[in-house]
């Protein structure tokens, strides 16, 4: 499976999908202005990706900020991950700031509504 | 107070007028660090670049507003407990000439020498602008704080035309200093404005003291009114991140709440002018007390209203839980992927208090639609 990487802008995050180092993270801020045409290609390997995965796939969510229209995009890779981890072994890893309440709350929503459970961490700034 | 609150919205609704003739205006009242003159810069630059403009004025006008800008910086004098003394930068664009201007305080003792340095650089046509400003430079009279008046000089030399200025009483120490400079967007350097010009040139200077006595009344610390796209967006965001100053959770709540408000108009705002892209609109933010006002205006189309009405005086009307069981619904309902519905939820999550809006018919397609988000300090 190819890599997929994207450089973080000021709009939007670094992604990095890498299952020959067996890396899968998105960092920084997320708040472009057509949320669905960034995350469309996203979901897409995603779903490839699936049909043959590594052993273990940890997945990072480690955000600042992210926009609503944002939000529901990533509920719909969350959703994905959900519906693999039946299948295969899949870890969410949700970082937040620990003075970002709201982003801590953003991950306990996800993890709530998907009945998924997540590992969650504090970070530094990055 | 009811008074006081009609004179304040017809003042927006003006500046929202304005914005239909294609016409910018920008105002920064504040501290100038490095950071946020940066992005000043940026943010008007880009609204520029938005005109298409031969690159020679484009240069012109940059060079000026730097200018003014380390005209602020150099003299920031303003003591803590007199928010009126704060610096102020505004830019605007009327048809074709774009005015600049800046405002800080100073000491009453200082200004009989700067005026002194303005009478004598509106004295002198280019030619002697230019060798002025040599003389300066090989006398190597230049103070630290570059008080040798070479920006002014400058600012003449590229803007073509004379400095206007005006001192006004601060108190018995301080008296604050306007500094008004135009530019033509002709591409011949240096154009002087026609005498037909001149009556705007003098409006655009009174209306930056009205957008002041308005900004100091209402605690304003940025009026942006001009077309919105994700550009300036982005460079409003820096400047606030800059600008607004208190602990993490609030300061990412002001923020998040910003590119919603903002990015709400982006997609859904009605764009009242031909050949612009992106949406008109006015924002500006208020500090009071321990609160901070964000307030937006827009055009709405008059059959959409019942619509978007319905959908705030519905979150107005729920408490946290039910908000939060309404955000969660809407989050994983993926029918409706273009129509998030999302943005009035969580602003009003993050906010607390309840969404204030008002509709204000402009004419029979359209009307002014006015957003106000209170966020508290704990």
């Amino acid at each position: 499976m190819e890599k997929f990487i994207l450089k973080k802008t000021e709009e939007t995050p670094a992604v990095i999908l890498n299952p020959g180092k067996n890396v899968f993270q998105i960092v920084a801020t997320s708040w472009p202005e057509n949320a669905l045409k960034f995350y469309a290609p996203i979901l897409e390997w995603f779903a490839n990706y699936f049909k043959a995965p590594n052993n273990m796939t940890v997945v990072e969510f480690r955000l600042d900020y992210f926009n609503t229209s944002s939000s529901k995009q990533i509920a719909k890779i969350l959703s994905l991950l959900k519906e693999q981890s039946e299948k295969h072994a899949i870890k969410i890893r949700w970082f937040y700031d620990p003075e970002d309440t709201d982003m801590k709350n953003a991950g306990v929503r996800y993890a709530q509504m998907l009945n998924f459970e997540f590992e969650f961490k504090e970070r530094l700034a990055y | 107070m009811e008074e006081q609150r009609r004179n304040s919205i017809q003042f927006i609704l003006d500046l929202m007028k304005d914005t239909r003739k294609g016409d910018l205006s920008y105002v920064y009242k504040g501290e100038f660090s490095q950071n946020i003159s940066h992005q000043i810069l940026s943010l008007a630059e880009k609204n520029i670049d938005r005109y298409g403009m031969p690159s020679k004025v484009k240069k012109r006008v940059f060079h000026i507003m730097v200018e003014s800008i380390q005209n602020i910086t150099r003299h920031q004098e303003a003591p803590e407990d007199a928010p009126e003394a704060t610096a102020i930068f505004g830019i605007q664009k009327r048809g074709h000439w774009y005015y600049v201007t800046t405002g800080n305080i100073i000491e009453k003792t200082k200004v009989p020498d700067l005026e002194g340095k303005l009478l004598k650089v509106n004295s002198l046509d280019q030619d002697e602008l230019t060798q002025f400003y040599r003389e300066i430079l090989s006398d190597g009279k230049i103070s630290t704080k570059g008080g040798a008046g070479l920006g002014l000089i400058e600012m003449a030399r590229k803007s073509g035309n004379k400095l206007h200025y005006d001192f006004r009483d601060v108190n018995k120490e301080l008296a604050f200093f306007y500094l008004h400079s135009f530019i033509s967007t002709a591409k011949d350097e240096g154009a002087t404005m026609p005498s037909d010009e001149n009556k705007n040139y003098i409006s655009t200077f009174n209306y930056i003291l009205d957008v002041h006595k308005f900004v100091n009344k209402e605690n304003i610390l940025l009026v942006y009114s001009s077309v919105l796209d994700q550009n300036s967006l982005l460079s409003l965001i820096q400047i606030l991140d800059s600008q607004v100053r208190g602990e993490l959770a609030f300061k990412k709540k002001i923020i998040s709440n910003m590119v919603e408000l903002l990015q709400n108009i982006i997609h859904h705002g009605v764009i009242k002018k031909e050949n612009i892209d992106g949406s008109q609109a006015v924002f500006y933010i208020s500090a009071i007390g321990n609160q901070i006002h964000l307030n937006t205006i827009n055009y709405i189309d008059n059959t959409n209203i019942p619509e978007v009405e319905e959908r705030l005086k519905l979150v107005n009307t729920l408490n946290q839980t039910e908000l939060e069981e309404l955000y969660n619904k809407k989050l994983f309902d993926f029918t409706a992927d273009t129509k998030g519905g999302l943005g009035f939820i969580e602003m009003r999550i993050k906010s607390k208090f309840p969404i204030q809006y008002d509709f204000i018919l402009d004419d029979e397609k359209y009307s002014f639609f006015l957003l106000k988000i209170v966020m508290e300090r704990k």
